[in-house]
């Protein structure tokens, strides 16, 4: 199975959302990781279909996926960034609803419907109505959904958003078991979630990937580039000015940053191993307003 | 022959489960729960099914209302005694109640947008045309039957009548599809309803007027509704069938800004 997002690129009138995305996916798990408005949600909507690109195409082992209709969609579980429910709905009906949508028959929707609520812990509130659910319940639920029809293209929007901790460790896990032999394509602007299971990642900027690779890879790119050093608070804070600081640790009446930084930036700085944080820190500091010049962003 | 079944019998009374490894039993029922489940997940169900399956996730509100309506109109036109009281309000009641059985449905199919579903929705098999088809179906033919059920109880008695009820039942109705299925094509927000019920509520005001100032039920003004009811039922298929393909993809109008933290 083979996914080929070619030169895929949406235009809202002035504003261009995503920049001739290309990229060849097969099975395994692909985090993308960009800022938030760097075109993620666009691109995941239109590898689902559900918007027009301006050009390009998305194309399945050579069929594009327009032409396949319900035979593609046959094959897609979707988590939207934002997505509702219907009040009156409990956990079990919305997922009979979906299940129905999906094409499952109904002793297959039953069945399912059980089984994944049982596997996000939702088995207990299956008669409960979604409407009182908390933030964290109702992702759940979505994910869920999104596994119904077994599907071999799995798209997740911001899966992780409301989760706690414990939640984002058990989703990390499940999404890991299930990868097998399908394409996981998991949008985040939440680094650990993508850092330990992706494969591949995919970093958007300012609508436009600009970098691709294996985690060890992409965050090997900026050997060099991330300093640790010890500082007193007036000089942290005309660092924390300067550089991008990926963290910042109060030690007495003294401060350890971490600073990411293509020049050297103070005496006792020290080199240290890049993260997949530090790397997201180095493509979109001026986010948080700091600004790294220079950089080679292919 | 009878030592044999004495033997067949009491061998069965005695029998022990031979030994086994308990592992490679999970293991068989882990497979074969496995294979069920693949199997069960592989089937699809078609259109008629899907149809069939819709109905249980339409609003019990719907049906709720619908049948209120139902009944009421049904108890009103009870108490009129034809023929002798003024007809004028008979005609006016059957149009202001098909006006609200058509309006009732629309929420329901708008609901998807209205509770941020439609997303979701447009990336399953049956997809957002698919699914709204389906709806416009089910509560369409529910319009149908409540409107044919107040036509037969009142034209019982007035035979005569008939064209006429039939016109007074199906223009409002018709005209009233039209104005939300135009709202449909043009607004898919959760405000979309609420256009729907202002408009609704204006067209049934404009209705009483022109009763009281114009005599639109009078047997003169039937050429009149003739008409509007050929442009209104063209009308309304066009529309329907802009709608329904206009579901071909879910429209987001959202262009985000991304202000950055100085």
């Amino acid at each position: 199975m083979e996914l080929t997002l070619n030169k895929l690129t949406k235009r809202y009138k002035d504003k261009m959302a995503v920049k001739a995305f290309t990229a060849t996916l097969t099975p395994g798990i692909y985090g993308l990781l960009g800022a938030n408005g760097a075109g993620k949600t666009t691109l995941m909507r239109m590898v689902c279909g559900i918007l027009n690109p301006t050009s390009g195409n998305v194309s399945l082992d050579g069929q594009n996926t327009v032409g396949m209709g319900e035979n593609y969609r046959d094959l897609l579980g979707y988590l939207p960034q934002d997505f509702g429910y219907y009040p009156v709905f409990t956990a079990l009906d919305y997922m009979l609803y979906v299940a129905a949508l999906k094409g499952l028959t109904t002793s297959a929707a039953k069945v399912r419907a059980n089984e994944l609520l049982e596997l996000v812990s939702l088995q207990t509130v299956a008669k409960k109505k979604v409407k009182t659910f908390s933030g964290g319940m109702k992702r759940r639920l979505g994910i869920a959904q999104a596994f119904l029809n077994d599907p071999k293209i799995l798209v997740l929007d911001e899966p992780t958003a409301g989760l706690d901790p414990k939640e984002r460790v058990h989703f990390r896990n499940l999404i890991s078991n299930i990868s097998k032999d399908k394409i996981v394509i998991l949008s985040t602007h939440i680094v650990s979630d993508v850092e330990y299971i992706a494969d591949t990642i995919f970093i958007m900027k300012d609508s436009q990937l600009i970098h691709q690779g294996k985690p060890d890879k992409i965050t090997a790119s900026i050997n060099g580039y991330v300093w640790e050093c010890r500082t007193n608070p007036k000089q942290t804070e005309q660092l924390n000015i300067k550089f991008a600081v990926s963290n910042l640790k109060h030690e007495g009446n003294q401060d350890m940053l971490r600073i990411v930084s293509e020049q050297k930036p103070c005496g006792n700085a020290v080199p240290v191993e890049p993260t997949l944080e530090d790397l997201y820190l180095y493509y979109f500091s001026e986010e948080a307003g700091n600004g790294l010049s220079g950089r080679d962003e292919n | 022959m009878k030592i044999n079944d004495a033997k067949i019998r009491n061998d069965l009374q005695q029998f022990s489960v031979p030994a086994y490894d308990r592992d490679k039993m999970q293991e068989t029922i882990r497979v074969s729960k496995k294979a069920y489940n693949e199997r069960l997940l592989s089937k699809r169900i078609g259109f008629c099914e899907f149809i069939a399956t819709q109905v249980r996730f339409i609003g019990r509100w719907v049906w709720l209302s619908q049948a209120t309506f139902l009944l009421l109109s049904l108890y009103l036109l009870s108490r009129f005694n034809f023929g002798k009281v003024d007809m004028q309000s008979v005609f006016l009641l059957l149009s202001s109640v098909a006006s609200l059985i058509a309006f009732v449905g629309f929420p329901e199919v708008l609901k998807s947008y209205a509770n941020n579903m439609e997303e979701i929705e447009a990336c399953t098999r049956f997809s957002m045309r698919k699914l709204m088809g389906a709806r416009m179906l089910i509560l369409g033919l529910a319009d149908l039957c409540s409107l044919t059920i107040i036509l037969t109880v009142s034209t019982a008695g007035n035979a005569a009548l008939i064209l006429r009820m039939i016109l007074y039942l199906f223009v409002p109705f018709n005209i009233t599809c039209c104005i939300c299925m135009t709202v449909l094509h043009h607004v898919r927000s959760r405000y979309a309803g609420y256009y729907c019920g202002a408009i609704c509520i204006v067209g049934l005001v404009i209705l009483r007027i022109l009763t009281w100032s114009y005599g639109c039920y009078e047997a003169g003004a039937t050429v009149g509704w003739i008409i509007l009811f050929f442009l209104s039922l063209i009308y309304l298929v066009i529309e329907i069938i802009r709608v329904f393909y206009s579901f071909n993809r879910v429209c987001f109008n959202d262009e985000m800004l991304s202000a950055k933290w100085q």
